[in-house]
């Protein structure tokens, strides 16, 4: 990222706020999905209920945040690096978003699964390892972007596939116990659900790496492989 | 990883000019130093720097304009292509280059002529006064620089009572009669309203299927629009030359992409 300043402090300062208001957006979306895993491991229905009704905001500085950087397209022109982080930030909501869906579906399907009793110790504990993972992703991306930091985006993308194979793990577990016990599929679908929805989770947080990467090198890796990835960005 | 249609291989592109180590002093004063660069053939290259930095001087080399004032001196080369021609040789005719290199200046310049008159002038300097054939080049040119129909039924008028979009074109047109492999352009747009601007823009577009232009622009989003290549000047150094695309996206050199996002100063 180009640090420097620019001739117009104006618009310096509309480029900090725009990295500043998804930092922001990444913080609340970061709490919504501690929220709505705590609210599974911990069978607290307020706390669910919570994240439920504050996923508004998140929607809601998705389009701010958009509409910010709309405006500074039109007013500013920005090119190289400035352009690539204002696209890179109108992108990095839309997955910050996506996290935030994420936080209300675990949220939602809470207390259903806490209900049916088939949420035993080990998935709960399972789950909240993998959940913590993803959520230390999540965070390590947005460091990395608030540093500028190529080799920590890499290293978030790295791990989101490490992530993706733990759930794969407790999907099969789920699997097999559909069919020992098929009265009870409806719920075990809700406890893939939510896996799922924490291996998602994971993933947006290795786009908002890839995101990252795009505005520092101008590199477009959404569709790379991690080997693609190093070799293209760490060798320029 | 995704990529646009590969852009043809420059080894690979036919040049129309190209500047080799040229220096130029104005008297003591060195404004150009070493400047080696390709103009690539019916292609825009766009050449673009801070205010001092040497672009509308290399822009002038290419016509020899600076031979018009006493203590300018060239060292260096400028090939001019298919006949490998070094525009700068002692032995070349400056009157013949300017038939060969059009230039279109910042302020509109027609002559106090009509319109007509003002196309057909480089014809009839040239000797060619047989009015069947000057009507049709001037139509030729009119065209060529989308004036015509805004003009076709009033040649006769001053140019002077056109607007000023309108007397740009009609310079162009003036510059395109004489039928130049290369237009020079300087600034051709910083005196003109957005719309004019539009226009002459278009134009530019448009006539790189025909001839080859060097643009000298203060509007960094004109040389993003207008060019195929971009050249970053500062100081009388040539810092960055490259595909605009890449220029503009993705700059090599910390000082254009400083110059390009405003933060130069």
């Amino acid at each position: 990222m180009n640090t420097s300043e620019h001739i117009s402090k104006q618009y310096d300062a509309d480029l900090a706020a725009l990295r500043s208001r998804v930092v922001e957006m990444g913080g609340v979306v970061e709490e919504q999905f501690r929220f709505a895993v705590d609210a599974l491991s911990s069978g607290r229905s307020d706390l669910a209920e919570q994240v439920v009704a504050n996923d508004r905001r998140v929607n809601e500085l998705e389009v701010e945040i958009d509409d910010d950087c709309a405006h500074v397209i039109a007013k500013r022109q920005p090119a190289a690096s400035d352009l690539r982080m204002v696209l890179g930030v109108s992108k990095m909501t839309t997955d910050l978003e996506r996290i935030g869906d994420k936080a209300r579906k675990i949220a939602r399907l809470s207390a259903a699964v806490r209900s049916s009793g088939e949420a035993d110790a080990r998935w709960l504990e399972d789950t909240h390892r993998t959940a913590d993972a993803a959520r230390g992703l999540l965070r390590d991306a947005l460091n990395a972007f608030v540093r500028g930091e190529l080799e920590g985006a890499i290293a978030v993308i790295r791990a989101a596939q490490g992530v993706g194979q733990q759930v794969s793990a407790i999907s099969r577990s789920l699997v097999k116990r559909m069919g020992e016990n098929p009265g009870q599929v409806a719920v075990l679908l809700d406890m893939m659900a939510i896996n799922k929805a924490v291996d998602r989770v994971a993933d947006h947080a290795g786009n908002l790496a890839e995101h990252l990467i795009y505005i520092i090198k101008g590199t477009d890796v959404r569709h790379a492989t991690l080997d693609q990835i190093e070799r293209e960005t760490l060798q320029r | 990883m995704a990529s646009k249609a590969p852009k043809p291989d420059l080894a690979t592109l036919p040049k129309k000019a190209e500047a080799r180590a040229l220096n130029f002093f104005y008297g003591a004063k060195q404004a150009l130093k070493n400047i080696s660069l390709p103009v690539y053939d019916r292609r825009v290259t766009a050449l673009i720097g801070p205010s001092g930095c040497g672009k509308s001087t290399f822009l002038r080399c290419f016509n020899r304009m600076h031979d018009l004032y006493p203590g300018n001196r060239y060292e260096g080369e400028i090939r001019f292509f298919p006949d490998d021609l070094n525009l700068l040789g002692a032995d070349v005719d400056p009157i013949e280059v300017r038939m060969r290199l059009a230039m279109v200046f910042q302020k509109p310049n027609p002559f106090p002529k009509s319109i007509f008159e003002n196309v057909a002038y480089g014809l009839r300097v040239r000797g060619v006064n047989q009015r069947s054939v000057l009507v049709d080049k001037v139509e030729e040119a009119l065209k060529g620089a989308a004036l015509w129909n805004e003009v076709k039924d009033r040649l006769d008028e001053q140019a002077n009572n056109l607007s000023g979009g309108q007397q740009q074109r009609l310079c162009i047109a003036r510059a395109l009669a004489s039928e130049p492999e290369m237009l020079l352009f300087d600034e051709p747009t910083s005196a003109l309203d957005p719309i004019a601007t539009a226009s002459i823009e278009e134009l530019i577009h448009q006539l790189k299927d025909k001839v080859t232009i060097l643009i000298v622009t203060h509007n960094m989003q004109q040389a993003a629009r207008v060019s195929d290549f971009t050249a970053y000047m500062y100081l009388g150094d040539l810092i960055e030359f490259g595909w605009t695309d890449d220029v503009f996206f993705r700059p090599k050199n910390k000082q254009t992409e400083d110059y390009i996002t405003g933060r130069f100063g």
